[in-house]
């Protein structure tokens, strides 16, 4: 190493630390507390939370009011057309055997279904449009099905002429 | 030459020596804020803050205000400041000075003045103040022909007894770069002071 005497360095004013304190205690305060992230973390942190908390008031309120087409059912399977069966193969080898005063009242009172269609796609030079997709059946709500029926109490009398407690 | 130098080693300052840094306990009041701490840490370092930066950038008024900013970064990141193994104090003051070195250069500079304008503190004799002045101008003047990093190396290696690494730390650059950079250095001034050398011998 050079000695100092060798090659005298400037020497500091002997008032010169005294003043440097006292400059950087007057300015730096704020600057001390921005620089080492205080205020610009608290900033941080209150951003996030709001963001948080926008995010999770978001989700809840979609969750438990939105009706979009996230939180609807799943869409029931498209129907598939079966294919015909031959004659004189009954239905009965496919399904279960069901009373036959169902399979009657079925025979009578639904109308013939018609055969599923793919949605048509439109036409490569046309505009896309979105046509209200075949909206599945709205669905009954499950806290009707899971109730359990109440049937009233028949209160009439044994051999009454008219009851009409049930119907 | 800078050999013939080194054998007189005569530390200028508690800072100058590798190892000799402010105690943890001041540095960690001084990380808050308190007074006294901030002013025994200024007043710790300043010396070698004045020294390299008037080695670096020429005596003058000019030299109080660059010091003052060093401490006012330093004392701005202090909160941030980490202490390591590896790290000391006096090397990360010094990195900020050398920064500041490097933004004033782009400026104009104010004219050096000369050394012999400082009056020498050690004069014993007349005849070794006028051999140690003759050294120290023609040491400054060679010095400051040198570029500006060779002479950053040269000084935080001489004068302020850094390391390579340390060296390289200051200047953000590679050991070897410094190694490169001190050899360069020390080559330059071996060739600008050879006539004094000769005399010296």
């Amino acid at each position: 190493m050079i000695r100092e005497s060798d090659w005298p360095a400037q020497e500091p004013p002997a008032d010169f630390a005294a003043r440097t304190t006292a400059v950087l205690l007057r300015s730096a305060p704020a600057e001390v507390a921005a620089s080492s992230g205080g205020v610009r973390r608290r900033k941080r942190w209150s951003i996030a939370l709001l963001a948080a908390t926008s995010l999770t008031a978001t989700a809840w309120g979609a969750l438990h009011f939105g009706s979009g087409p996230s939180e609807a059912p799943a869409p029931t399977p498209p129907v598939q057309a079966l294919p015909s069966p031959p004659p004189g193969v009954s239905d009965a080898r496919l399904a279960p055997p069901r009373p036959a005063e169902e399979q009657v009242q079925e025979a009578v009172e639904e109308p013939p279904r018609a055969p599923a269609r793919k949605p048509s796609r439109p036409a490569p030079g046309q505009p896309s449009r979105q046509t209200p997709a075949a909206e599945p059946p709205p669905p009954a709500s499950t806290s009707d099905e899971m109730r359990p029926l109440l049937v009233p109490r028949c209160e009439c009398a044994p051999h009454g002429v008219i009851c009409s407690c049930i119907e | 030459m800078t050999t013939a130098l080194m054998d007189r080693i005569e530390p200028h300052s508690p800072a100058s020596r590798a190892g000799s840094e402010v105690d943890p306990a001041t540095l960690a009041r001084a990380q808050q804020g308190d007074a006294t701490a901030v002013e025994r840490f200024v007043r710790h370092y300043e010396r070698p803050v004045f020294a390299f930066l008037s080695r670096m950038a020429g005596r003058g008024p000019h030299v109080e205000d660059l010091a003052q900013e060093v401490f006012l970064r330093a004392y701005r990141a202090l909160p941030n400041f980490e202490r390591r193994e590896n790290t000391r104090v006096s090397t990360w003051l010094f990195s900020i000075a050398w920064r500041l070195c490097i933004d004033r250069s782009r400026k104009p500079r104010p004219p050096l003045l000369s050394v012999e304008s400082v009056p020498l503190r050690s004069a014993a004799c007349p005849d070794q103040d006028h051999r140690r002045s003759r050294i120290a101008s023609a040491l400054e003047l060679a010095v400051g022909e040198l570029p500006r990093e060779q002479r950053a190396a040269f000084l935080l290696a001489e004068c302020h007894g850094l390391t390579t690494a340390e060296i390289a730390q200051v200047t953000d650059t590679t050991r070897a770069t410094v190694k490169t950079r001190l050899f360069r250095a020390r080559a330059r001034l071996k060739r600008s002071l050879r006539a004094i050398w000769e005399e010296e011998r």
